[in-house]
């Protein structure tokens, strides 16, 4: 009698849920949590997502946590309580990715990483740039143009980003690949801390003094690129060191041709927000996705820039 | 009923073994149980404690910036621990953004004790954590504000102690009883090589004895010095014994010796079961066999004659009462032949129960039968004796007066007659002496007696020494010797026969008391013997010459033709230097002839007929070249098979008339008989120490009747042509010149003589 009575009251429940969940959960709304706004690569993000997001009819409430892990947490616990229909999600750190999951979990609300990545917890899909396979690009670029210049047997320095991170471990092996491919001399490396333009500064010179034959500097981290180009010139090596860097500014459109930088792996935020709106969009429509995916890095040099300039201009730049 | 049990060493050593080893193992186990528990539990709390102190000073800046994700990881961290079962944070700092008092996060360990997230809401995680072992919980203070930011709890389990407890427990348990297990196996094996083993080969080795009982070999050395002693113990032991069963042996001999030995019995009786031990003379002197008297009192008893018996038992048991020193009775037994032996039993109790009852009682049986006898006879020849002293007197009388006739008779017959009669006694001196003897010396015959031959001056010193006094030693040992010789005398030089006889008075005892002398003087009859064999020499001799003549004579008419024949091949001028040689040739042929045949002569006539070695072969050789010619020209064989060439001693002369004498007489027998293929043997062969020549012909032999007489003198078979001295004269030359033997038998065809003469060995002689 009891055992009935309790079955017929899951059964009651169960047909409550199904029929409010549609009126109250707000099904073409969905929130972007992004670790900090200011940057541009995040910003140029945002907007893709938002230009998909247009195009498929959501509407996306931007959480900017400033690159602080109370505001982040905070947005998440907003946008469970708006009861989302999904949220994208590009974290401060893994870790607190984590949080959010898990958060999202308990909250049945399907989340999309867009870059950075997870330390554990579910999520629907992992979008982010082949870091290794635009490594390696670039390697090639860079020991293409040591060869042409007469610098083949001149060592390559790195200034790293912090190799903790998978994205800088990659980079670091898929460029080191090429120059073993080629036959490139490998040099020291040194890892960022700050990501300051004194620290890129001050590497670059160190590794210069260092090394009598160094003919070319490789930066993982594309925005304080002016330190290495100041050391350089500072070190009198102006024109016998080259320069590529991962990731790139808006300003490369212009150097990468005049040949001060020999090249750029440029990721492509505009083109990964896009693909995390559409991702979760599939997802939502009970569509298979893929759980992880990741987008080329293109290998820019003065070679191709001005056949890809389209592609910069839209992918990376978002313009 | 009361069945006693044994147990082996091995047992008796091992149980307690194993029972102490049990016991400390429980001990022990329990002992490590009870600390390790203990040691466990301090190391979950101090783990516990350790851990939530660390996660006190690290979660607060996690906390404090939001950083759910990375203090969760700390706490994953701290479960490392593997006692703590669960850590449950309620973070009241991120509870007030995510809605709620509090955020309840953490780790627990599922049932398999993996790490998973802690939920609340889980019903199993609630049980766990409400069951936990040990819970130690923290509340996280905020050091700006003083705010409480969370509370940690850290929840243990006893679980895994448990789990290593038991599995430690199972360890001890399983090293204890392998422990056991070696130690039991070492102990045995140590036992048994050096307790077991040794023991079981004393055992076996005292086991090996002898029909006494006795350990035949002692105990060899062993390694442990206990096993040593034993063995040296036991050894010394074995000695004892030896020795004491020696001694008791010796004893044992000692009375069996001193009973058997002298041919006593000895028996042996055991009064419990009545059992009696006979000895093997006991048995023997009834006439027993050892295995037809048994070991039992009866066997005795029904043998003795009944009428013995009483006395016999009444003696018994006057001993056995403690009434005499040992008992002592003669009677008689009945021997197996059914005759009866007079027995002297005598027997002494050697042992008494507690009660003084006699349980074993040795003793002897002495066949006393002959004394018995002896003592009848003495009692008899005693009453014989007394009728016979009675007569003596007058029988010694008439005795004494019957010997003296004999003696005087005697003495006449010795003096009447002309041969020489001494006795002497051992001492060589005359005890009686005939009349004929005394006077040949100038003396009476008293005035021998009780001298030596020395002292009476019958003998001188020196004849005593070189020739008497060895044949007086030699006939006082018994033998009898026959001796000529030549003697000085009143009557001059005679040549005397002695005969040596041992005296023998008692022919019973055959006792030598001394030796009798009988000699005769023969100087006349070996005079005529003596020219006798001279005059036989010449006859044969002039025989000798005939043969010779003849001989010579047929040469000497051969010269006589050639000269002839030559003469007339000169008077016909036939001369030449050919027929010249040829007759010269043939003239000297006969000429040596003729000349060795005189060798031969002169040699046989020669007057020095010395005694010396010779070959016989050579003298037998030289005979034949004598006579031989003329035997063949008969037509008759001769044939010599040498099988001996010895030397002998003598004169080669004499040797050579002899074998002449036997083989002319061989020759006429053949030329008168005519058998058909007449043939000599001489042969030569040695036996022993002699060497025999046979002369052998095929002549019809000699007559049965004259075989014994053909070497007597005169005899002959020749009729008026023989002078019958050949024979003899041979017989003289081989037995009394040469010391030898000559004799004659019949062979199948003919005669067979046979001379046996001593060997005498000349190294240096050449034939």
């Amino acid at each position: 009698m009891f055992g009935k009575l309790k079955q017929l009251g899951f059964i009651f429940s169960v047909a409550l849920f199904v029929l409010i969940t549609p009126l109250s959960a707000k099904e073409k709304q969905i929130a972007y949590i992004v670790s900090d706004l200011r940057i541009p690569f995040w910003e140029i993000m945002s907007r893709g997502i938002q230009h998909s997001a247009s195009n498929l009819g959501y509407e996306v409430t931007v959480y900017s946590s400033q690159n602080n892990k109370k505001l982040e947490l905070e947005a998440a616990v907003k946008a469970i309580k708006d009861k989302v229909a999904g949220i994208i999600v590009s974290p401060i750190n893994s870790s607190t990715c984590t949080t959010i999951l898990k958060l999202a979990e308990k909250a049945n609300i399907p989340v999309v990483i867009s870059d950075i990545g997870t330390d554990g917890g579910e999520y629907v899909s992992y979008i982010s740039s082949d870091n290794k396979e635009g490594a390696y690009q670039l390697g090639k670029i860079l020991a293409k143009k040591m060869k042409e210049t007469g610098f083949s047997d001149g060592r390559v320095g790195i200034i790293s980003i912090p190799q903790k991170r998978l994205n800088g471990q990659l980079r670091t092996a898929g460029f080191m690949k090429a120059l073993e491919e080629e036959g490139i001399k490998g040099g020291d490396i040194r890892q960022q801390v700050n990501f300051s333009y004194k620290e890129t500064y001050h590497y670059s010179t160190e590794l210069i003094k260092k090394y009598g034959d160094l003919r070319a500097l490789f930066l993982q981290g594309s925005d304080r690129y002016q330190g290495a180009l100041d050391a350089i010139k500072d070190s009198g090596k102006k024109g016998e060191i080259l320069l590529i860097t991962f990731d790139a500014e808006p300003e490369f459109l212009q150097l990468i041709p005049k040949g001060i930088l020999v090249g750029a792996g440029m990721q492509q935020p505009f083109l990964m927000g896009e693909k995390s709106v559409e991702t979760l969009n599939k997802y939502l429509k009970g569509e298979t996705v893929e759980k992880k995916i990741e987008l080329e890095v293109l290998p820019i040099s003065t070679d191709n820039i001005k056949k890809k300039l389209p592609i910069i201009r839209r992918n990376v730049l978002g313009l | 009923m009361n069945k006693k049990f044994y147990y082996s060493i091995y047992f008796v050593i091992l149980a307690p073994i194993f029972a102490i080893v049990s016991i400390m193992t429980l001990i022990q186990a329990s002992n490590f149980h009870s600390q390790a528990k203990e040691n466990f539990i301090y190391e979950l709390k101090k783990d516990s404690h350790i851990s939530l102190t660390q996660l006190e000073n690290n979660v607060a800046h996690f906390i404090k910036s939001y950083e759910i994700h990375e203090y969760e990881k700390l706490v994953k961290n701290a479960m490392d621990h593997e006692n703590i079962s669960a850590i449950v944070v309620k973070d009241y700092y991120s509870g007030k953004i995510l809605g709620n008092d509090v955020y309840m996060t953490g780790s627990i360990r599922d049932v398999d004790w993996n790490i998973v997230d802690f939920d609340k809401n889980n019903k199993t995680y609630q049980e766990m954590i409400k069951n936990a072992f040990y819970i130690e919980t923290k509340d996280i203070i905020d050091s700006n504000s003083g705010n409480k930011l969370a509370t940690i709890s850290i929840y243990s389990s006893d679980k895994l102690i448990n789990e290593r407890l038991d599995s430690s427990v199972v360890n001890i348990v399983f090293n204890s009883v392998a422990t056991l297990f070696l130690l039991v196996i070492i102990l045995f094996i140590v036992m048994y090589f050096v307790i077991l083993k040794p023991i079981s080969q004393m055992v076996s080795n005292i086991n090996d004895k002898d029909k006494d009982g006795i350990p035949l070999h002692k105990l060899q050395k062993y390694k442990t010095i206990e096993t040593n002693i034993l063995a040296t113990t036991i050894n010394n032991m074995i000695d004892a014994i030896k020795l004491s069963r020696e001694k008791l042996k010796e004893s044992e001999f000692r009375w069996t010796f001193a009973t058997e030995g002298k041919g006593d019995g000895l028996w042996d009786w055991n009064m419990e079961t009545n059992e009696v031990y006979f000895s093997p003379m006991w048995k023997k002197m009834l006439g027993f066999e050892e295995n037809e008297i048994e070991n039992n009192f009866s066997e005795w008893e029904k043998r003795v004659k009944p009428e013995h018996l009483e006395k016999a038992f009444k003696d018994l048991q006057a001993h056995l009462d403690g009434k005499t020193q040992y008992y002592e009775n003669e009677h008689q037994i009945l021997c197996k032949d059914g005759s009866y032996k007079w027995i002297l039993d005598r027997g002494v109790v050697v042992s008494r129960d507690d009660n003084g009852k006699p349980i074993r009682m040795i003793g002897t049986h002495s066949d006393i039968t002959k004394r018995k006898e002896i003592e009848n006879k003495v009692s008899e020849q005693t009453k014989e004796l007394e009728m016979l002293n009675k007569n003596l007197g007058k029988r010694v009388e008439d005795e004494l007066s019957e010997r003296i006739k004999s003696v005087r008779l005697f003495k006449d017959i010795i003096d009447s007659t002309d041969i020489f009669i001494s006795l002497h006694d051992k001492e060589y001196r005359y005890v009686v002496a005939n009349k004929k003897l005394a006077q040949i010396h100038n003396k009476q015959p008293e005035e021998l007696i009780g001298k030596t031959p020395v002292e009476a001056g019958t003998i001188s010193q020196e004849r005593f020494e070189s020739i008497s006094k060895s044949i007086f030693e030699r006939v006082l040992k018994g033998e009898s010797i026959n001796y000529k010789d030549w003697l000085e005398s009143l009557m001059g030089r005679r040549y005397i026969e002695f005969n040596f006889l041992p005296f023998i008075p008692d022919r019973e005892s055959k006792n030598i008391e001394g030796f009798i002398v009988i000699s005769r003087d023969i100087t006349e009859q070996h005079r005529l013997e003596q020219e006798n064999f001279q005059n036989q020499k010449k006859g044969a001799m002039g025989d000798l010459i005939g043969i010779i003549a003849h001989q010579l004579k047929q040469p000497l008419n051969s010269l006589r033709l050639n000269k002839e024949v030559l003469i007339q091949d000169f008077e016909m001028e036939e001369v030449t230097q050919k027929s010249l040689d040829t007759y010269s040739e043939k003239v000297d042929k006969q000429i040596n002839f003729m000349a060795e045949s005189i060798d031969e002569l002169r040699n046989f006539f020669s007057p020095n007929k010395q005694v010396k070695p010779f070959f016989i072969k050579r003298s037998i050789e030289r005979a034949m070249a004598i006579i031989e010619p003329n035997i063949n020209s008969k037509g008759i064989e001769t044939i010599r098979e040498y099988k001996s060439d010895s030397t002998i001693n003598g004169i080669e002369s004499e040797l050579q008339q002899v074998i002449i004498n036997i083989v002319t007489n061989a020759k006429e027998v053949l030329v008168e008989k005519r058998p058909k293929n007449p043939f000599i043997k001489i042969t030569t062969y040695e036996e022993e120490k002699k060497i025999i020549i046979e002369i052998e012909d095929n002549g019809g032999g000699i007559t049965e009747e004259n075989l014994p007489k053909i070497f007597d003198s005169y005899f002959t078979t020749k009729g008026e042509k023989g002078t019958g001295i050949g024979l003899n004269l041979s017989k003289m030359i081989i037995e009394d010149s040469m010391g030898g033997k000559i004799s004659a038998r019949n062979s199948e065809t003919g005669a067979i003589f046979k001379i046996e003469l001593n060997k005498e060995n000349h190294p240096g002689l050449v034939s």
